[in-house]
Protein backbone atom coordinates (compact mmCIF):
# COMPACT_ATOMS: atom_id res chain seq x y z
CA UNK A 1 0.00 0.00 0.00
CA UNK A 2 1.63 3.55 -1.05
CA UNK A 3 1.63 6.19 1.12
CA UNK A 4 1.62 10.27 0.17
CA UNK A 5 3.69 12.33 2.16
CA UNK A 6 1.70 15.91 2.79
CA UNK A 7 3.04 19.02 3.77
CA UNK A 8 0.13 21.67 3.80
CA UNK A 9 2.14 24.81 4.24
CA UNK A 10 0.85 28.16 4.75
CA UNK A 11 2.19 29.33 1.32
CA UNK A 12 2.44 26.29 -0.64
CA UNK A 13 1.33 22.77 -0.65
CA UNK A 14 3.77 20.19 -0.73
CA UNK A 15 2.72 15.89 -1.67
CA UNK A 16 5.42 13.37 -2.49
CA UNK A 17 5.13 9.55 -3.08
CA UNK A 18 7.75 6.97 -3.94
CA UNK A 19 7.90 7.54 -7.75
CA UNK A 20 10.93 8.60 -9.30
CA UNK A 21 9.16 10.56 -11.87
CA UNK A 22 5.99 12.88 -11.48
CA UNK A 23 6.12 11.46 -7.71
CA UNK A 24 6.26 15.33 -6.61
CA UNK A 25 3.71 17.87 -6.89
CA UNK A 26 3.45 21.70 -5.56
CA UNK A 27 0.25 23.96 -5.69
CA UNK A 28 -0.70 27.16 -3.88
CA UNK A 29 -2.41 27.41 -0.93
CA UNK A 30 -5.74 28.13 -2.22
CA UNK A 31 -9.13 26.47 -2.29
CA UNK A 32 -12.49 27.88 -3.25
CA UNK A 33 -15.58 25.69 -3.36
CA UNK A 34 -17.27 26.79 -6.61
CA UNK A 35 -20.83 25.92 -7.96
CA UNK A 36 -21.78 23.00 -10.29
CA UNK A 37 -22.70 25.27 -13.08
CA UNK A 38 -19.14 26.90 -12.65
CA UNK A 39 -17.55 23.26 -12.53
CA UNK A 40 -19.62 22.57 -15.78
CA UNK A 41 -18.53 25.69 -17.46
CA UNK A 42 -15.25 25.07 -17.03
CA UNK A 43 -15.44 21.62 -18.28
CA UNK A 44 -17.54 22.22 -21.50
CA UNK A 45 -14.94 25.10 -22.24
CA UNK A 46 -12.22 22.46 -22.25
CA UNK A 47 -14.18 20.11 -24.77
CA UNK A 48 -12.25 17.44 -25.88
CA UNK A 49 -8.63 18.38 -23.81
CA UNK A 50 -8.09 17.34 -20.49
CA UNK A 51 -9.85 19.68 -18.30
CA UNK A 52 -7.20 21.94 -16.09
CA UNK A 53 -6.24 20.02 -13.27
CA UNK A 54 -6.55 22.56 -10.74
CA UNK A 55 -10.39 22.46 -11.01
CA UNK A 56 -12.11 19.03 -9.42
CA UNK A 57 -14.82 17.46 -7.47
CA UNK A 58 -14.18 16.00 -4.61
CA UNK A 59 -16.57 13.56 -2.61
CA UNK A 60 -19.88 15.21 -4.91
CA UNK A 61 -18.50 19.15 -4.10
CA UNK A 62 -16.51 20.72 -7.23
CA UNK A 63 -13.66 23.00 -5.94
CA UNK A 64 -10.74 25.35 -7.69
CA UNK A 65 -7.84 24.26 -5.75
CA UNK A 66 -3.87 25.44 -6.05
CA UNK A 67 -2.94 27.89 -8.92
CA UNK A 68 -6.00 28.93 -10.69
CA UNK A 69 -7.59 29.63 -7.45
CA UNK A 70 -4.49 32.01 -6.27
CA UNK A 71 -5.35 33.40 -9.79
CA UNK A 72 -9.06 34.96 -9.07
CA UNK A 73 -7.96 35.57 -5.70
CA UNK A 74 -10.09 32.51 -4.09
CA UNK A 75 -7.88 32.12 -1.15
CA UNK A 76 -9.17 30.28 1.87
CA UNK A 77 -6.58 30.54 4.85
CA UNK A 78 -7.69 28.90 7.95
CA UNK A 79 -5.20 28.70 11.24
CA UNK A 80 -4.68 26.35 14.21
CA UNK A 81 -7.20 23.53 15.13
CA UNK A 82 -10.08 25.04 12.74
CA UNK A 83 -7.17 23.83 9.12
CA UNK A 84 -7.07 20.20 10.19
CA UNK A 85 -10.95 19.84 9.31
CA UNK A 86 -11.99 17.37 6.49
CA UNK A 87 -13.60 20.24 4.35
CA UNK A 88 -10.32 21.78 4.57
CA UNK A 89 -6.91 19.81 5.01
CA UNK A 90 -9.18 17.09 3.75
CA UNK A 91 -9.72 18.50 0.64
CA UNK A 92 -6.36 19.48 -0.35
CA UNK A 93 -5.31 15.91 0.79
CA UNK A 94 -7.51 14.75 -1.76
CA UNK A 95 -6.15 17.09 -4.34
CA UNK A 96 -3.08 15.86 -4.01
CA UNK A 97 -4.01 12.37 -4.02
CA UNK A 98 -6.33 12.91 -6.97
CA UNK A 99 -3.10 14.65 -8.92
CA UNK A 100 -0.32 12.48 -7.51
CA UNK A 101 -2.03 8.64 -7.83
CA UNK A 102 -3.25 7.41 -11.60
CA UNK A 103 -5.54 4.63 -10.08
CA UNK A 104 -7.60 5.23 -6.80
CA UNK A 105 -7.20 2.68 -3.89
CA UNK A 106 -6.26 2.21 -0.39
CA UNK A 107 -3.39 4.40 0.70
CA UNK A 108 -2.20 5.67 3.73
CA UNK A 109 -1.29 9.49 5.01
CA UNK A 110 1.61 10.55 6.72
CA UNK A 111 0.93 14.57 7.22
CA UNK A 112 3.68 17.36 8.77
CA UNK A 113 2.25 19.50 10.93
CA UNK A 114 4.39 22.70 11.91
CA UNK A 115 5.84 22.38 15.72
CA UNK A 116 3.27 24.21 17.26
CA UNK A 117 0.23 22.14 16.27
CA UNK A 118 1.53 18.94 17.25
CA UNK A 119 -1.33 19.40 19.86
CA UNK A 120 -3.82 18.75 16.68
CA UNK A 121 -2.32 15.51 15.34
CA UNK A 122 -5.22 13.87 16.14
CA UNK A 123 -7.48 16.58 14.03
CA UNK A 124 -4.62 16.30 11.10
CA UNK A 125 -5.35 12.88 11.06
CA UNK A 126 -9.05 12.35 11.07
CA UNK A 127 -9.54 15.18 8.64
CA UNK A 128 -7.75 12.46 6.33
CA UNK A 129 -8.51 9.04 7.51
CA UNK A 130 -11.97 7.52 5.16
CA UNK A 131 -12.80 7.50 1.62
CA UNK A 132 -12.10 10.18 -0.99
CA UNK A 133 -13.83 10.18 -4.56
CA UNK A 134 -11.66 12.46 -6.98
CA UNK A 135 -12.88 13.46 -10.43
CA UNK A 136 -9.84 15.76 -11.81
CA UNK A 137 -8.30 15.42 -15.40
CA UNK A 138 -11.57 13.76 -16.47
CA UNK A 139 -11.74 11.07 -15.14
CA UNK A 140 -12.61 9.66 -11.55
CA UNK A 141 -10.21 7.96 -8.60
CA UNK A 142 -11.66 6.16 -5.29
CA UNK A 143 -9.84 6.56 -2.38
CA UNK A 144 -9.71 4.94 1.04
CA UNK A 145 -6.95 6.64 3.18
CA UNK A 146 -6.85 3.24 5.93
CA UNK A 147 -3.78 5.04 8.05
CA UNK A 148 -2.43 7.77 9.22
CA UNK A 149 0.23 9.44 11.10
CA UNK A 150 2.02 12.81 11.07
CA UNK A 151 5.34 14.30 11.75
CA UNK A 152 6.95 17.87 12.25
CA UNK A 153 7.77 19.83 9.30
CA UNK A 154 11.11 20.77 10.74
CA UNK A 155 12.13 16.85 11.40
CA UNK A 156 11.07 15.99 8.43
CA UNK A 157 13.79 18.63 6.93
CA UNK A 158 16.10 16.99 9.47
CA UNK A 159 15.82 13.31 8.55
CA UNK A 160 16.48 14.75 5.18
CA UNK A 161 19.90 15.53 6.26
CA UNK A 162 20.72 12.61 8.23
CA UNK A 163 18.73 9.55 5.74
CA UNK A 164 19.51 8.47 2.70
CA UNK A 165 17.39 7.14 0.64
CA UNK A 166 15.79 3.97 2.43
CA UNK A 167 15.95 5.63 5.79
CA UNK A 168 17.78 3.12 7.14
CA UNK A 169 21.64 4.43 6.60
CA UNK A 170 23.31 7.84 7.60
CA UNK A 171 23.78 10.08 4.70
CA UNK A 172 25.76 12.48 7.29
CA UNK A 173 26.66 10.66 10.30
CA UNK A 174 28.30 14.04 11.45
CA UNK A 175 25.52 15.32 12.88
CA UNK A 176 23.83 12.54 14.79
CA UNK A 177 25.80 12.45 17.71
CA UNK A 178 25.24 16.61 18.45
CA UNK A 179 22.74 18.63 19.38
CA UNK A 180 21.17 20.26 16.00
CA UNK A 181 18.81 23.33 15.72
CA UNK A 182 16.25 23.13 12.62
CA UNK A 183 15.37 26.66 11.19
CA UNK A 184 12.76 26.00 8.88
CA UNK A 185 11.47 29.64 7.05
CA UNK A 186 8.59 28.60 5.04
CA UNK A 187 5.64 31.26 3.70
CA UNK A 188 4.04 33.39 6.55
CA UNK A 189 6.03 31.11 9.67
CA UNK A 190 9.19 30.29 10.53
CA UNK A 191 9.72 27.10 13.18
CA UNK A 192 12.48 26.52 15.24
CA UNK A 193 13.02 23.22 16.96
CA UNK A 194 16.05 21.28 18.68
CA UNK A 195 16.83 18.18 18.47
CA UNK A 196 18.69 15.97 20.47
CA UNK A 197 21.49 13.87 19.94
CA UNK A 198 19.91 10.83 18.22
CA UNK A 199 16.83 12.89 16.61
CA UNK A 200 15.09 13.24 19.42
CA UNK A 201 12.21 16.73 19.21
CA UNK A 202 13.40 18.68 22.14
CA UNK A 203 9.51 20.45 22.10
CA UNK A 204 10.62 23.09 24.81
CA UNK A 205 12.42 24.97 22.27
CA UNK A 206 10.11 24.96 19.46
CA UNK A 207 8.68 27.91 18.86
CA UNK A 208 6.93 29.51 15.29
CA UNK A 209 7.05 33.12 14.56
CA UNK A 210 4.55 34.46 11.97
CA UNK A 211 6.89 35.49 9.60
CA UNK A 212 8.09 34.06 6.19
CA UNK A 213 9.35 34.75 2.98
CA UNK A 214 6.16 35.67 1.49
CA UNK A 215 6.10 39.51 3.42
CA UNK A 216 9.94 39.00 2.31
CA UNK A 217 8.92 38.98 -1.58
CA UNK A 218 6.21 41.58 -1.36
CA UNK A 219 8.59 44.14 0.45
CA UNK A 220 11.04 43.87 -1.88
CA UNK A 221 8.55 44.44 -4.69
CA UNK A 222 7.23 47.61 -3.32
CA UNK A 223 10.69 48.95 -2.71
CA UNK A 224 11.84 47.70 -5.70
CA UNK A 225 8.77 49.83 -7.70
CA UNK A 226 9.54 52.66 -5.68
CA UNK A 227 12.88 52.87 -7.20
CA UNK A 228 12.30 51.82 -10.32
CA UNK A 229 8.92 53.28 -11.89
CA UNK A 230 10.36 53.87 -15.20
CA UNK A 231 11.23 50.05 -15.44
CA UNK A 232 8.40 48.42 -13.55
CA UNK A 233 5.53 50.71 -15.24
CA UNK A 234 4.24 48.22 -18.07
CA UNK A 235 4.51 45.24 -15.38
CA UNK A 236 1.89 44.83 -12.64
CA UNK A 237 3.36 41.86 -10.98
CA UNK A 238 6.98 41.20 -10.75
CA UNK A 239 7.60 37.90 -12.51
CA UNK A 240 7.90 36.04 -8.65
CA UNK A 241 10.93 33.71 -10.05
CA UNK A 242 12.39 37.13 -10.91
CA UNK A 243 12.08 38.15 -7.72
CA UNK A 244 13.50 35.44 -5.47
CA UNK A 245 16.67 35.37 -7.75
CA UNK A 246 16.95 38.89 -7.01
CA UNK A 247 17.32 38.48 -3.35
CA UNK A 248 19.12 35.71 -3.76
CA UNK A 249 21.76 37.53 -5.79
CA UNK A 250 21.17 41.47 -4.92
CA UNK A 251 20.48 41.62 -8.78
CA UNK A 252 16.96 41.96 -10.48
CA UNK A 253 17.43 40.73 -13.96
CA UNK A 254 14.76 41.59 -16.38
CA UNK A 255 14.00 43.17 -20.00
CA UNK A 256 17.59 42.38 -21.34
CA UNK A 257 19.38 44.74 -18.48
CA UNK A 258 20.57 44.24 -14.88
CA UNK A 259 19.30 46.01 -12.00
CA UNK A 260 21.11 46.21 -8.98
CA UNK A 261 19.00 46.14 -5.69
CA UNK A 262 20.88 44.76 -3.30
CA UNK A 263 19.86 48.08 -0.72
CA UNK A 264 16.22 46.76 -2.03
CA UNK A 265 16.98 43.38 -0.93
CA UNK A 266 18.51 44.28 2.23
CA UNK A 267 15.49 46.57 3.30
CA UNK A 268 12.98 43.65 2.76
CA UNK A 269 14.69 41.20 4.64
CA UNK A 270 15.72 42.98 7.06
CA UNK A 271 12.41 42.62 9.04
CA UNK A 272 12.56 38.71 8.62
CA UNK A 273 16.12 38.32 9.76
CA UNK A 274 16.02 41.16 12.88
CA UNK A 275 13.74 38.16 13.96
CA UNK A 276 15.75 35.20 13.81
CA UNK A 277 18.84 37.26 15.12
CA UNK A 278 16.82 38.03 17.95
CA UNK A 279 14.94 34.85 18.58
CA UNK A 280 18.54 33.09 17.60
CA UNK A 281 19.96 34.96 20.50
CA UNK A 282 17.52 35.13 23.25
CA UNK A 283 15.69 31.36 22.52
CA UNK A 284 18.79 29.42 21.16
CA UNK A 285 21.32 31.08 22.84
CA UNK A 286 23.59 31.63 20.13
CA UNK A 287 25.80 29.20 18.22
CA UNK A 288 27.13 27.71 21.09
CA UNK A 289 25.06 25.27 22.52
CA UNK A 290 24.41 23.92 18.86
CA UNK A 291 26.78 20.95 17.05
CA UNK A 292 25.04 21.87 13.84
CA UNK A 293 22.39 23.81 12.44
CA UNK A 294 19.67 22.69 9.79
CA UNK A 295 17.97 25.14 7.31
CA UNK A 296 14.76 23.85 5.46
CA UNK A 297 12.01 25.66 4.00
CA UNK A 298 11.59 27.55 0.64
CA UNK A 299 12.40 30.57 2.76
CA UNK A 300 16.31 29.03 3.74
CA UNK A 301 16.94 28.96 0.15
CA UNK A 302 16.67 32.50 -0.72
CA UNK A 303 18.40 34.11 2.10
CA UNK A 304 21.12 31.59 3.20
CA UNK A 305 23.90 33.38 1.97
CA UNK A 306 22.63 36.10 4.32
CA UNK A 307 21.70 34.02 7.39
CA UNK A 308 25.28 32.68 7.26
CA UNK A 309 26.96 35.42 9.29
CA UNK A 310 23.75 35.67 11.50
CA UNK A 311 23.98 32.35 12.09
CA UNK A 312 28.25 32.75 12.97
CA UNK A 313 28.60 28.59 13.18
CA UNK A 314 30.49 26.52 11.14
CA UNK A 315 27.86 24.33 10.18
CA UNK A 316 25.49 25.55 8.41
CA UNK A 317 23.47 22.98 6.34
CA UNK A 318 21.13 23.50 4.27
CA UNK A 319 18.51 20.52 3.91
CA UNK A 320 18.21 20.00 0.11
CA UNK A 321 19.88 21.66 -2.57
CA UNK A 322 18.71 25.37 -3.22
CA UNK A 323 16.29 24.63 -6.38
CA UNK A 324 14.64 21.97 -4.38
CA UNK A 325 14.55 23.35 -0.30
CA UNK A 326 11.06 24.00 -0.56
CA UNK A 327 10.90 20.02 -0.97
CA UNK A 328 13.23 19.21 1.85
CA UNK A 329 10.57 18.18 4.36
CA UNK A 330 8.29 16.01 2.26
CA UNK A 331 11.32 13.92 0.96
CA UNK A 332 12.87 13.99 4.43
CA UNK A 333 9.08 12.67 5.96
CA UNK A 334 9.12 9.54 2.94
CA UNK A 335 12.51 8.77 4.50
CA UNK A 336 11.53 8.62 8.10
CA UNK A 337 8.41 6.87 7.08
CA UNK A 338 10.57 4.00 5.57
CA UNK A 339 12.01 4.16 8.74
CA UNK A 340 9.43 3.94 11.07
CA UNK A 341 8.46 1.17 8.69
CA UNK A 342 11.35 -0.93 8.87
CA UNK A 343 11.02 -0.30 12.93
CA UNK A 344 7.46 -1.70 12.77
CA UNK A 345 6.79 1.81 14.54
CA UNK A 346 3.89 2.04 12.24
CA UNK B 1 29.71 21.93 -4.79
CA UNK B 2 27.96 18.74 -6.88
CA UNK B 3 29.20 17.07 -9.91
CA UNK B 4 27.01 16.24 -12.50
CA UNK B 5 28.08 12.76 -14.35
CA UNK B 6 25.54 11.69 -17.08
CA UNK B 7 25.75 8.64 -19.87
CA UNK B 8 23.89 7.16 -22.15
CA UNK B 9 22.88 3.18 -22.01
CA UNK B 10 22.08 1.48 -25.29
CA UNK B 11 18.95 -1.09 -24.79
CA UNK B 12 20.99 -3.03 -27.71
CA UNK B 13 23.55 -3.88 -25.47
CA UNK B 14 22.76 -7.13 -23.32
CA UNK B 15 24.69 -5.84 -20.32
CA UNK B 16 23.57 -2.17 -20.57
CA UNK B 17 19.77 -3.66 -21.03
CA UNK B 18 19.88 -5.51 -17.75
CA UNK B 19 21.30 -2.15 -16.52
CA UNK B 20 18.23 -0.30 -17.27
CA UNK B 21 15.87 -3.00 -16.34
CA UNK B 22 17.46 -2.95 -12.84
CA UNK B 23 17.40 1.14 -12.55
CA UNK B 24 14.16 0.80 -14.33
CA UNK B 25 12.93 -2.12 -11.39
CA UNK B 26 14.46 0.21 -8.55
CA UNK B 27 13.00 4.04 -9.84
CA UNK B 28 9.68 1.76 -10.09
CA UNK B 29 10.22 1.60 -6.01
CA UNK B 30 10.56 5.42 -5.57
CA UNK B 31 14.29 5.51 -5.46
CA UNK B 32 16.37 7.96 -7.32
CA UNK B 33 19.14 6.68 -9.74
CA UNK B 34 21.27 9.24 -8.04
CA UNK B 35 20.99 6.64 -4.81
CA UNK B 36 21.00 3.29 -6.98
CA UNK B 37 24.87 3.94 -8.56
CA UNK B 38 25.94 6.03 -5.40
CA UNK B 39 25.20 2.65 -3.33
CA UNK B 40 26.74 0.44 -6.44
CA UNK B 41 29.90 2.40 -6.86
CA UNK B 42 30.54 2.09 -3.08
CA UNK B 43 30.58 -1.62 -3.47
CA UNK B 44 32.73 -1.38 -6.44
CA UNK B 45 35.07 0.98 -4.55
CA UNK B 46 35.65 -2.24 -1.94
CA UNK B 47 36.88 -4.37 -5.28
CA UNK B 48 40.19 -4.01 -7.03
CA UNK B 49 38.88 -2.51 -9.99
CA UNK B 50 42.24 -1.24 -11.40
CA UNK B 51 43.05 -5.14 -12.10
CA UNK B 52 39.90 -5.90 -14.43
CA UNK B 53 38.66 -3.93 -17.60
CA UNK B 54 35.74 -1.71 -18.24
CA UNK B 55 32.91 -3.96 -19.40
CA UNK B 56 34.07 -6.29 -16.33
CA UNK B 57 33.62 -3.37 -14.07
CA UNK B 58 30.18 -2.96 -15.82
CA UNK B 59 28.78 -6.43 -15.27
CA UNK B 60 30.06 -5.79 -11.39
CA UNK B 61 28.25 -2.62 -10.98
CA UNK B 62 24.87 -4.75 -12.87
CA UNK B 63 25.53 -7.30 -10.52
CA UNK B 64 25.86 -4.71 -6.92
CA UNK B 65 22.50 -3.22 -8.49
CA UNK B 66 20.86 -6.91 -8.51
CA UNK B 67 21.96 -7.42 -4.92
CA UNK B 68 20.73 -4.01 -3.25
CA UNK B 69 18.49 -5.01 -0.60
CA UNK B 70 15.45 -2.61 -0.43
CA UNK B 71 13.93 -2.04 3.11
CA UNK B 72 15.45 -4.47 4.74
CA UNK B 73 13.37 -6.13 8.00
CA UNK B 74 16.75 -5.48 9.76
CA UNK B 75 17.83 -2.17 9.36
CA UNK B 76 21.03 -2.74 11.45
CA UNK B 77 22.39 -5.97 9.28
CA UNK B 78 22.73 -3.25 6.19
CA UNK B 79 26.06 -2.93 4.75
CA UNK B 80 28.37 -0.26 5.39
CA UNK B 81 29.27 -0.17 9.69
CA UNK B 82 30.44 3.22 8.88
CA UNK B 83 26.69 4.64 7.52
CA UNK B 84 24.69 2.32 10.31
CA UNK B 85 22.59 4.26 12.10
CA UNK B 86 22.94 4.31 15.88
CA UNK B 87 21.31 2.30 18.62
CA UNK B 88 21.28 5.89 20.08
CA UNK B 89 19.93 7.28 17.51
CA UNK B 90 17.03 4.00 16.36
CA UNK B 91 16.04 4.23 19.87
CA UNK B 92 15.43 7.56 19.94
CA UNK B 93 13.40 7.29 16.92
CA UNK B 94 11.32 4.82 18.34
CA UNK B 95 10.58 6.95 21.32
CA UNK B 96 9.18 10.09 19.08
CA UNK B 97 6.79 7.96 16.71
CA UNK B 98 3.47 8.82 17.75
CA UNK B 99 0.37 6.58 17.46
CA UNK B 100 -1.28 7.11 14.09
CA UNK B 101 -5.19 6.32 13.12
CA UNK B 102 -7.09 3.75 11.36
CA UNK B 103 -9.91 3.77 9.23
CA UNK B 104 -11.38 1.14 11.44
CA UNK B 105 -10.77 3.46 14.48
CA UNK B 106 -13.72 6.00 12.59
CA UNK B 107 -17.60 5.24 11.71
CA UNK B 108 -17.99 4.68 7.65
CA UNK B 109 -17.53 7.97 5.43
Amino acid sequence: MSVLILDAGNSIIKAKIARREFGELTFPHAMQPITENEYKTILSRAGKQMPPLDYMRINGQPYVIGESAERHGLVSQRNGASRYTRDYYGIFAAAALGRLYERGGEVKIFGSHPPGDVQFRQDLMSSVVGDWTVEVGGSERKFRVTYANTFDEPVGGLMNVLLTEDGQHYQRSDINGGRALVIDIGGYTTDWIAVNPGGEVDYSLARSAPLGIQRVLADFEESFRANNLKAVKDTAVLPPDRVRKAIATGMFEGGGRKYPCEHEVQEATNLLLNRVGDMYQRIAGGALGWDAIILTGGGSGLLYKRLLPLLNHDRVILAEDLEHIHLANVRGGLKLWRLYEALQVL
Amino acid sequence: MSQVFSFRLDENNPREAQAIEVIEAWASRGYSLRYVLVEALKNLKEKDSSKEDLSTSIEEVIRMLQNLRVGSDHPRDEQGRDKQLSEAFLEAVLKTGKPGMRAENLSHR
